[in-house]
């Protein structure tokens, strides 16, 4: 409530503006007295809010007055909106207000929410940094709202990095694509095109689910959170079973000009360096004796396992 | 890698201050990555006195003042680091890459090792680089004097009238945690200091008072420096400010500022009305679209935070909110995915158009997308709601609360409950008949 002595000194005031010819009122009210608009364009970031509160604790009220429109017992905040929210967290009861009874058009209510926030002046950049740097006090230049970096009054001083070079990161993209057939090779040139990867690799969109499945169960199963480390045990994974390829020509009709990988037999591409030694006097023998030559050493290996079976 | 506080916006403060100082004799208390010496060179100060305690800066201290210093390894598990040891600048770079190398050193799971692997063998490669580096970035800088051992005897020692730049460490055995594995594989003559806190940085200051200009800064406002205040500077919305405080110099400040841009996408507005024949759809918006959002229609008192995707929730074309999503640093299991916000619109006639939102953050449709920049599977989403109240209304039915603390309730759901389409008619059936007065 209004204390009564205020309340008589605002009427005398309202009397004089009502003399002077204007139809604007002053009122002290209670906050929840006012309503605000439920449609506003203008924003403030959580940065600027959060000055506005300061300042308005600082100063113990609000340092301008927002204008209302009078319906019924309530006052609609046409102009100050933010200053209102900041006024009731900064813990403020009562605000002064400017008011308007007099009847108006929704239309009209929203020119005057418009022109207080559009008709607006422009600050001239020398002058304001020259009204800046006359403040020599940290906290009554955060209270201005500004700050030497927006002015762009602080020089930018790169010195050299002091630093160790980093791990050389290559980077491998996989792209999941429709499966529309006629609009892969059309992707796959876009996707070159935008990606900048290293590699690129394809697949339908239905294997990257598989592969998130993958990398999911990989990262369970080794309580690890990095998908790169995840593919690199995937592919530890993959070596471990090689034979499993057999069955990728086994299975299916093939070709006699076709080739397929040794590692898919014998489950690896490396062998201990002893039985190395062996299979490489083998092989020279065979090559002196004119069995084989330097074009189908590998036809050495068909030789001794034709040999094996009809013996068997 | 070297963690120090004395970020752009401080060299720039740092830099307008030394050009007063060309004639003066400066001490530098806790060198650190000798930043603060690099900038006052760059200013043209040349009388520089240094100061710091760790293997690291010790040997950057010697080599700028071109003083020998012996260093040997004590774990002979790493005496192969002795051919990266031949000189100063080997040494600097060494050491520089050991303070990140070591981060992955003794640790047996798969990443840590992957890491350690790739850091040995290719460690000459790196080290050339590195020292390459660091004799470009310490070119024609020499300092007048080293003293390694405690910044507080340091600055007793330095002249009345000399000019004192010190930023000690600003939480409590700093260096100690950084450089503990260096410590364990190299030997050096170790100084003897005092580790810094809060009493010792009451010392620290009443010594610092005593000389003719001074400058050091907190990651905190210290009540009884407040008339020394001269600059604040904040970089990110939720990093911590920088204090800096100085026996003079003019004010300065830089604070963090949201970028917006604008969403030309119509808002869901009191007279549109969603219907079963409603189109439920969600689009990726960038983040400053996002902070123009939540600018608008979230309460200004919570804080940004920066998130990794950004989504507006559209019905028929209009916005009708917007969600964020974060990484899984806050969240229980790799399976999940943090929300950190989620809001309506407003003004709405629909009392519970925040439900149709969170039925938008549960559809296949987001979590196949998430799942895409995530690269990885996605089971739960989970979010807070910071309240007193025992129970949060707009998450209930939706997400199932797992664990309260003061003032905040934790949340949980299933990612992909239903399509866009399953939940929006899951919506108009349990929620679109409340309707505001």
């Amino acid at each position: 409530m209004v204390a009564g002595e205020t309340r008589s000194q605002i009427e005398e005031l309202n009397r004089k503006i009502e003399e002077a010819g204007q139809q604007f009122k002053l009122a002290v009210v209670d906050i929840e007295e006012l309503s605000l608009l439920e449609k506003n364009a203008r924003y403030m970031t959580n940065e600027q809010f959060r000055r506005l509160v300061s300042n308005i604790k600082r100063d113990g009220g609000l340092s301008s007055v927002p204008f209302c429109y009078k319906e019924g017992d309530r006052y609609k905040v046409l102009s100050g909106n933010h200053r209102v929210m900041a006024a009731r967290e900064a813990g403020l009861k009562q605000v002064l207000i400017m008011y308007t009874d007099k009847e108006m058009t929704k239309a009209e209510q929203i020119a005057v929410q418009l022109s207080h926030n559009a008709i607006v002046g422009q600050d001239d950049p020398v002058i304001l940094k020259e009204l800046w740097d006359e403040i020599n006090d940290v906290d009554l230049k955060m209270y201005s709202g500004l700050d030497d970096k927006i002015l762009d009054e602080l020089k930018k001083i790169s010195i050299e990095p002091l630093s160790e070079v980093k791990l050389d990161y290559r980077t491998l993209s996989f792209l999941f694509l429709p499966s529309e057939l006629e609009r892969v090779k059309e992707v796959i040139q876009e996707a070159v095109e935008l990606c900048g990867g290293d590699e690129i690799y394809a697949a339908r969109i239905e294997e990257f689910d598989r592969m998130l499945a993958a990398i999911s169960k990989t990262n369970a199963a080794h309580n690890i959170k990095n998908a790169a480390t995840s593919l690199m045990i995937i592919l530890d994974i993959f070596e471990n079973h090689l034979t499993d390829l057999a069955e990728g020509w086994t299975e299916r009709e093939t070709s006699a000009r076709e080739w397929v990988p040794l590692a898919s037999i014998i489950g690896t591409e490396n062998i201990p360096v002893e039985a190395a030694k062996i299979i490489q006097r083998a092989v020279q023998k065979m090559m002196d004796r004119g069995e084989i030559t330097k074009k189908n050493l590998w036809q050495a290996l068909e030789y001794w396992a034709a040999d094996y079976l009809a013996g068997e | 890698m070297f963690i120090g506080a004395i970020n752009q916006d401080v060299r720039a403060i740092l830099y307008e201050m030394a050009e007063n100082w060309r004639d003066k004799e400066i001490y530098v208390g806790c060198s650190g990555n000798f930043t603060v010496e690099r900038v006052l060179f760059k200013a043209g100060v040349k009388n520089i006195h240094s100061n710091d305690v760790s293997l690291y800066s010790c040997c950057l201290g010697r080599y700028l003042t071109g003083e020998k210093m012996n260093v040997d390894i004590s774990d002979p598990e790493y005496e192969w680091l002795d051919q990266y040891m031949k000189n100063e600048l080997d040494r600097i770079a060494t050491l520089l890459l050991c303070s990140e190398m070591f981060k992955y050193a003794d640790r047996q799971e798969r990443y840590f090792k992957r890491m350690w692997q790739a850091y040995t063998e290719n460690f000459a490669k790196l080290h050339e680089q590195t020292k390459e580096r660091v004799a470009k970035a310490l070119d024609g800088i020499r300092i007048k004097s080293f003293y390694a051992g405690d910044v507080v005897d340091f600055i007793q020692q330095a002249p009345d009238d000399a000019v004192i730049i010190s930023f000690p460490p600003t939480y409590k055995s700093g260096y100690e945690r950084m450089y503990k594995k260096i410590d364990e594989v190299f030997t050096w003559e170790q100084p003897v200091y005092e580790i810094f806190d809060d009493n010792r940085f009451s010392e620290f200051m009443s010594s610092l008072q005593k000389k003719h200009a001074w400058v050091t800064l907190r990651d905190k406002q210290i009540a009884e420096l407040e008339p020394y205040l001269r600059a604040i500077t904040q970089n990110g919305m939720r990093s911590k400010p920088v204090y800096v405080y100085a026996q003079e110099g003019h004010a300065k400040l830089t604070m963090p500022r949201q970028k917006t841009e604008p969403l030309k996408v119509p808002r869901f507005a009191e007279s549109d009305e969603i219907t079963p024949d409603s189109v439920l759809t969600a689009a990726v918006i960038t983040q400053g679209q996002m902070n123009l959002l939540r600018s608008e229609y979230l309460s200004p008192s919570i804080i940004p935070a920066q998130a990794m995707v950004n989504i507006a929730v559209i019905v028929d074309g209009k916005v009708i909110g917007a969600i964020a999503f974060s990484d899984a640093r806050y969240t229980v299991a790799s399976t999940d995915i943090y929300m950190l916000s989620d809001f309506a619109v407003r003004p709405t006639k629909y009392s519970r158009l925040s439900k149709l939102v969170l039925t938008a953050a549960l559809s296949k449709e987001i979590k196949a997308y998430l799942e895409q920049v995530f690269g990885k599977r996605i089971y739960t989403i989970t979010t807070t709601a910071f309240t007193e109240k025992a129970v949060s209304m707009k998450y209930r039915g939706l997400f199932d609360l797992y664990s309260r603390k003061e003032g905040m309730l934790n949340y949980t759901a299933d990612a992909g409950k239903w399509s866009l389409g399953e939940g929006l008619k899951w919506w108009l059936e349990k929620h679109a008949h409340k309707l505001k007065n």
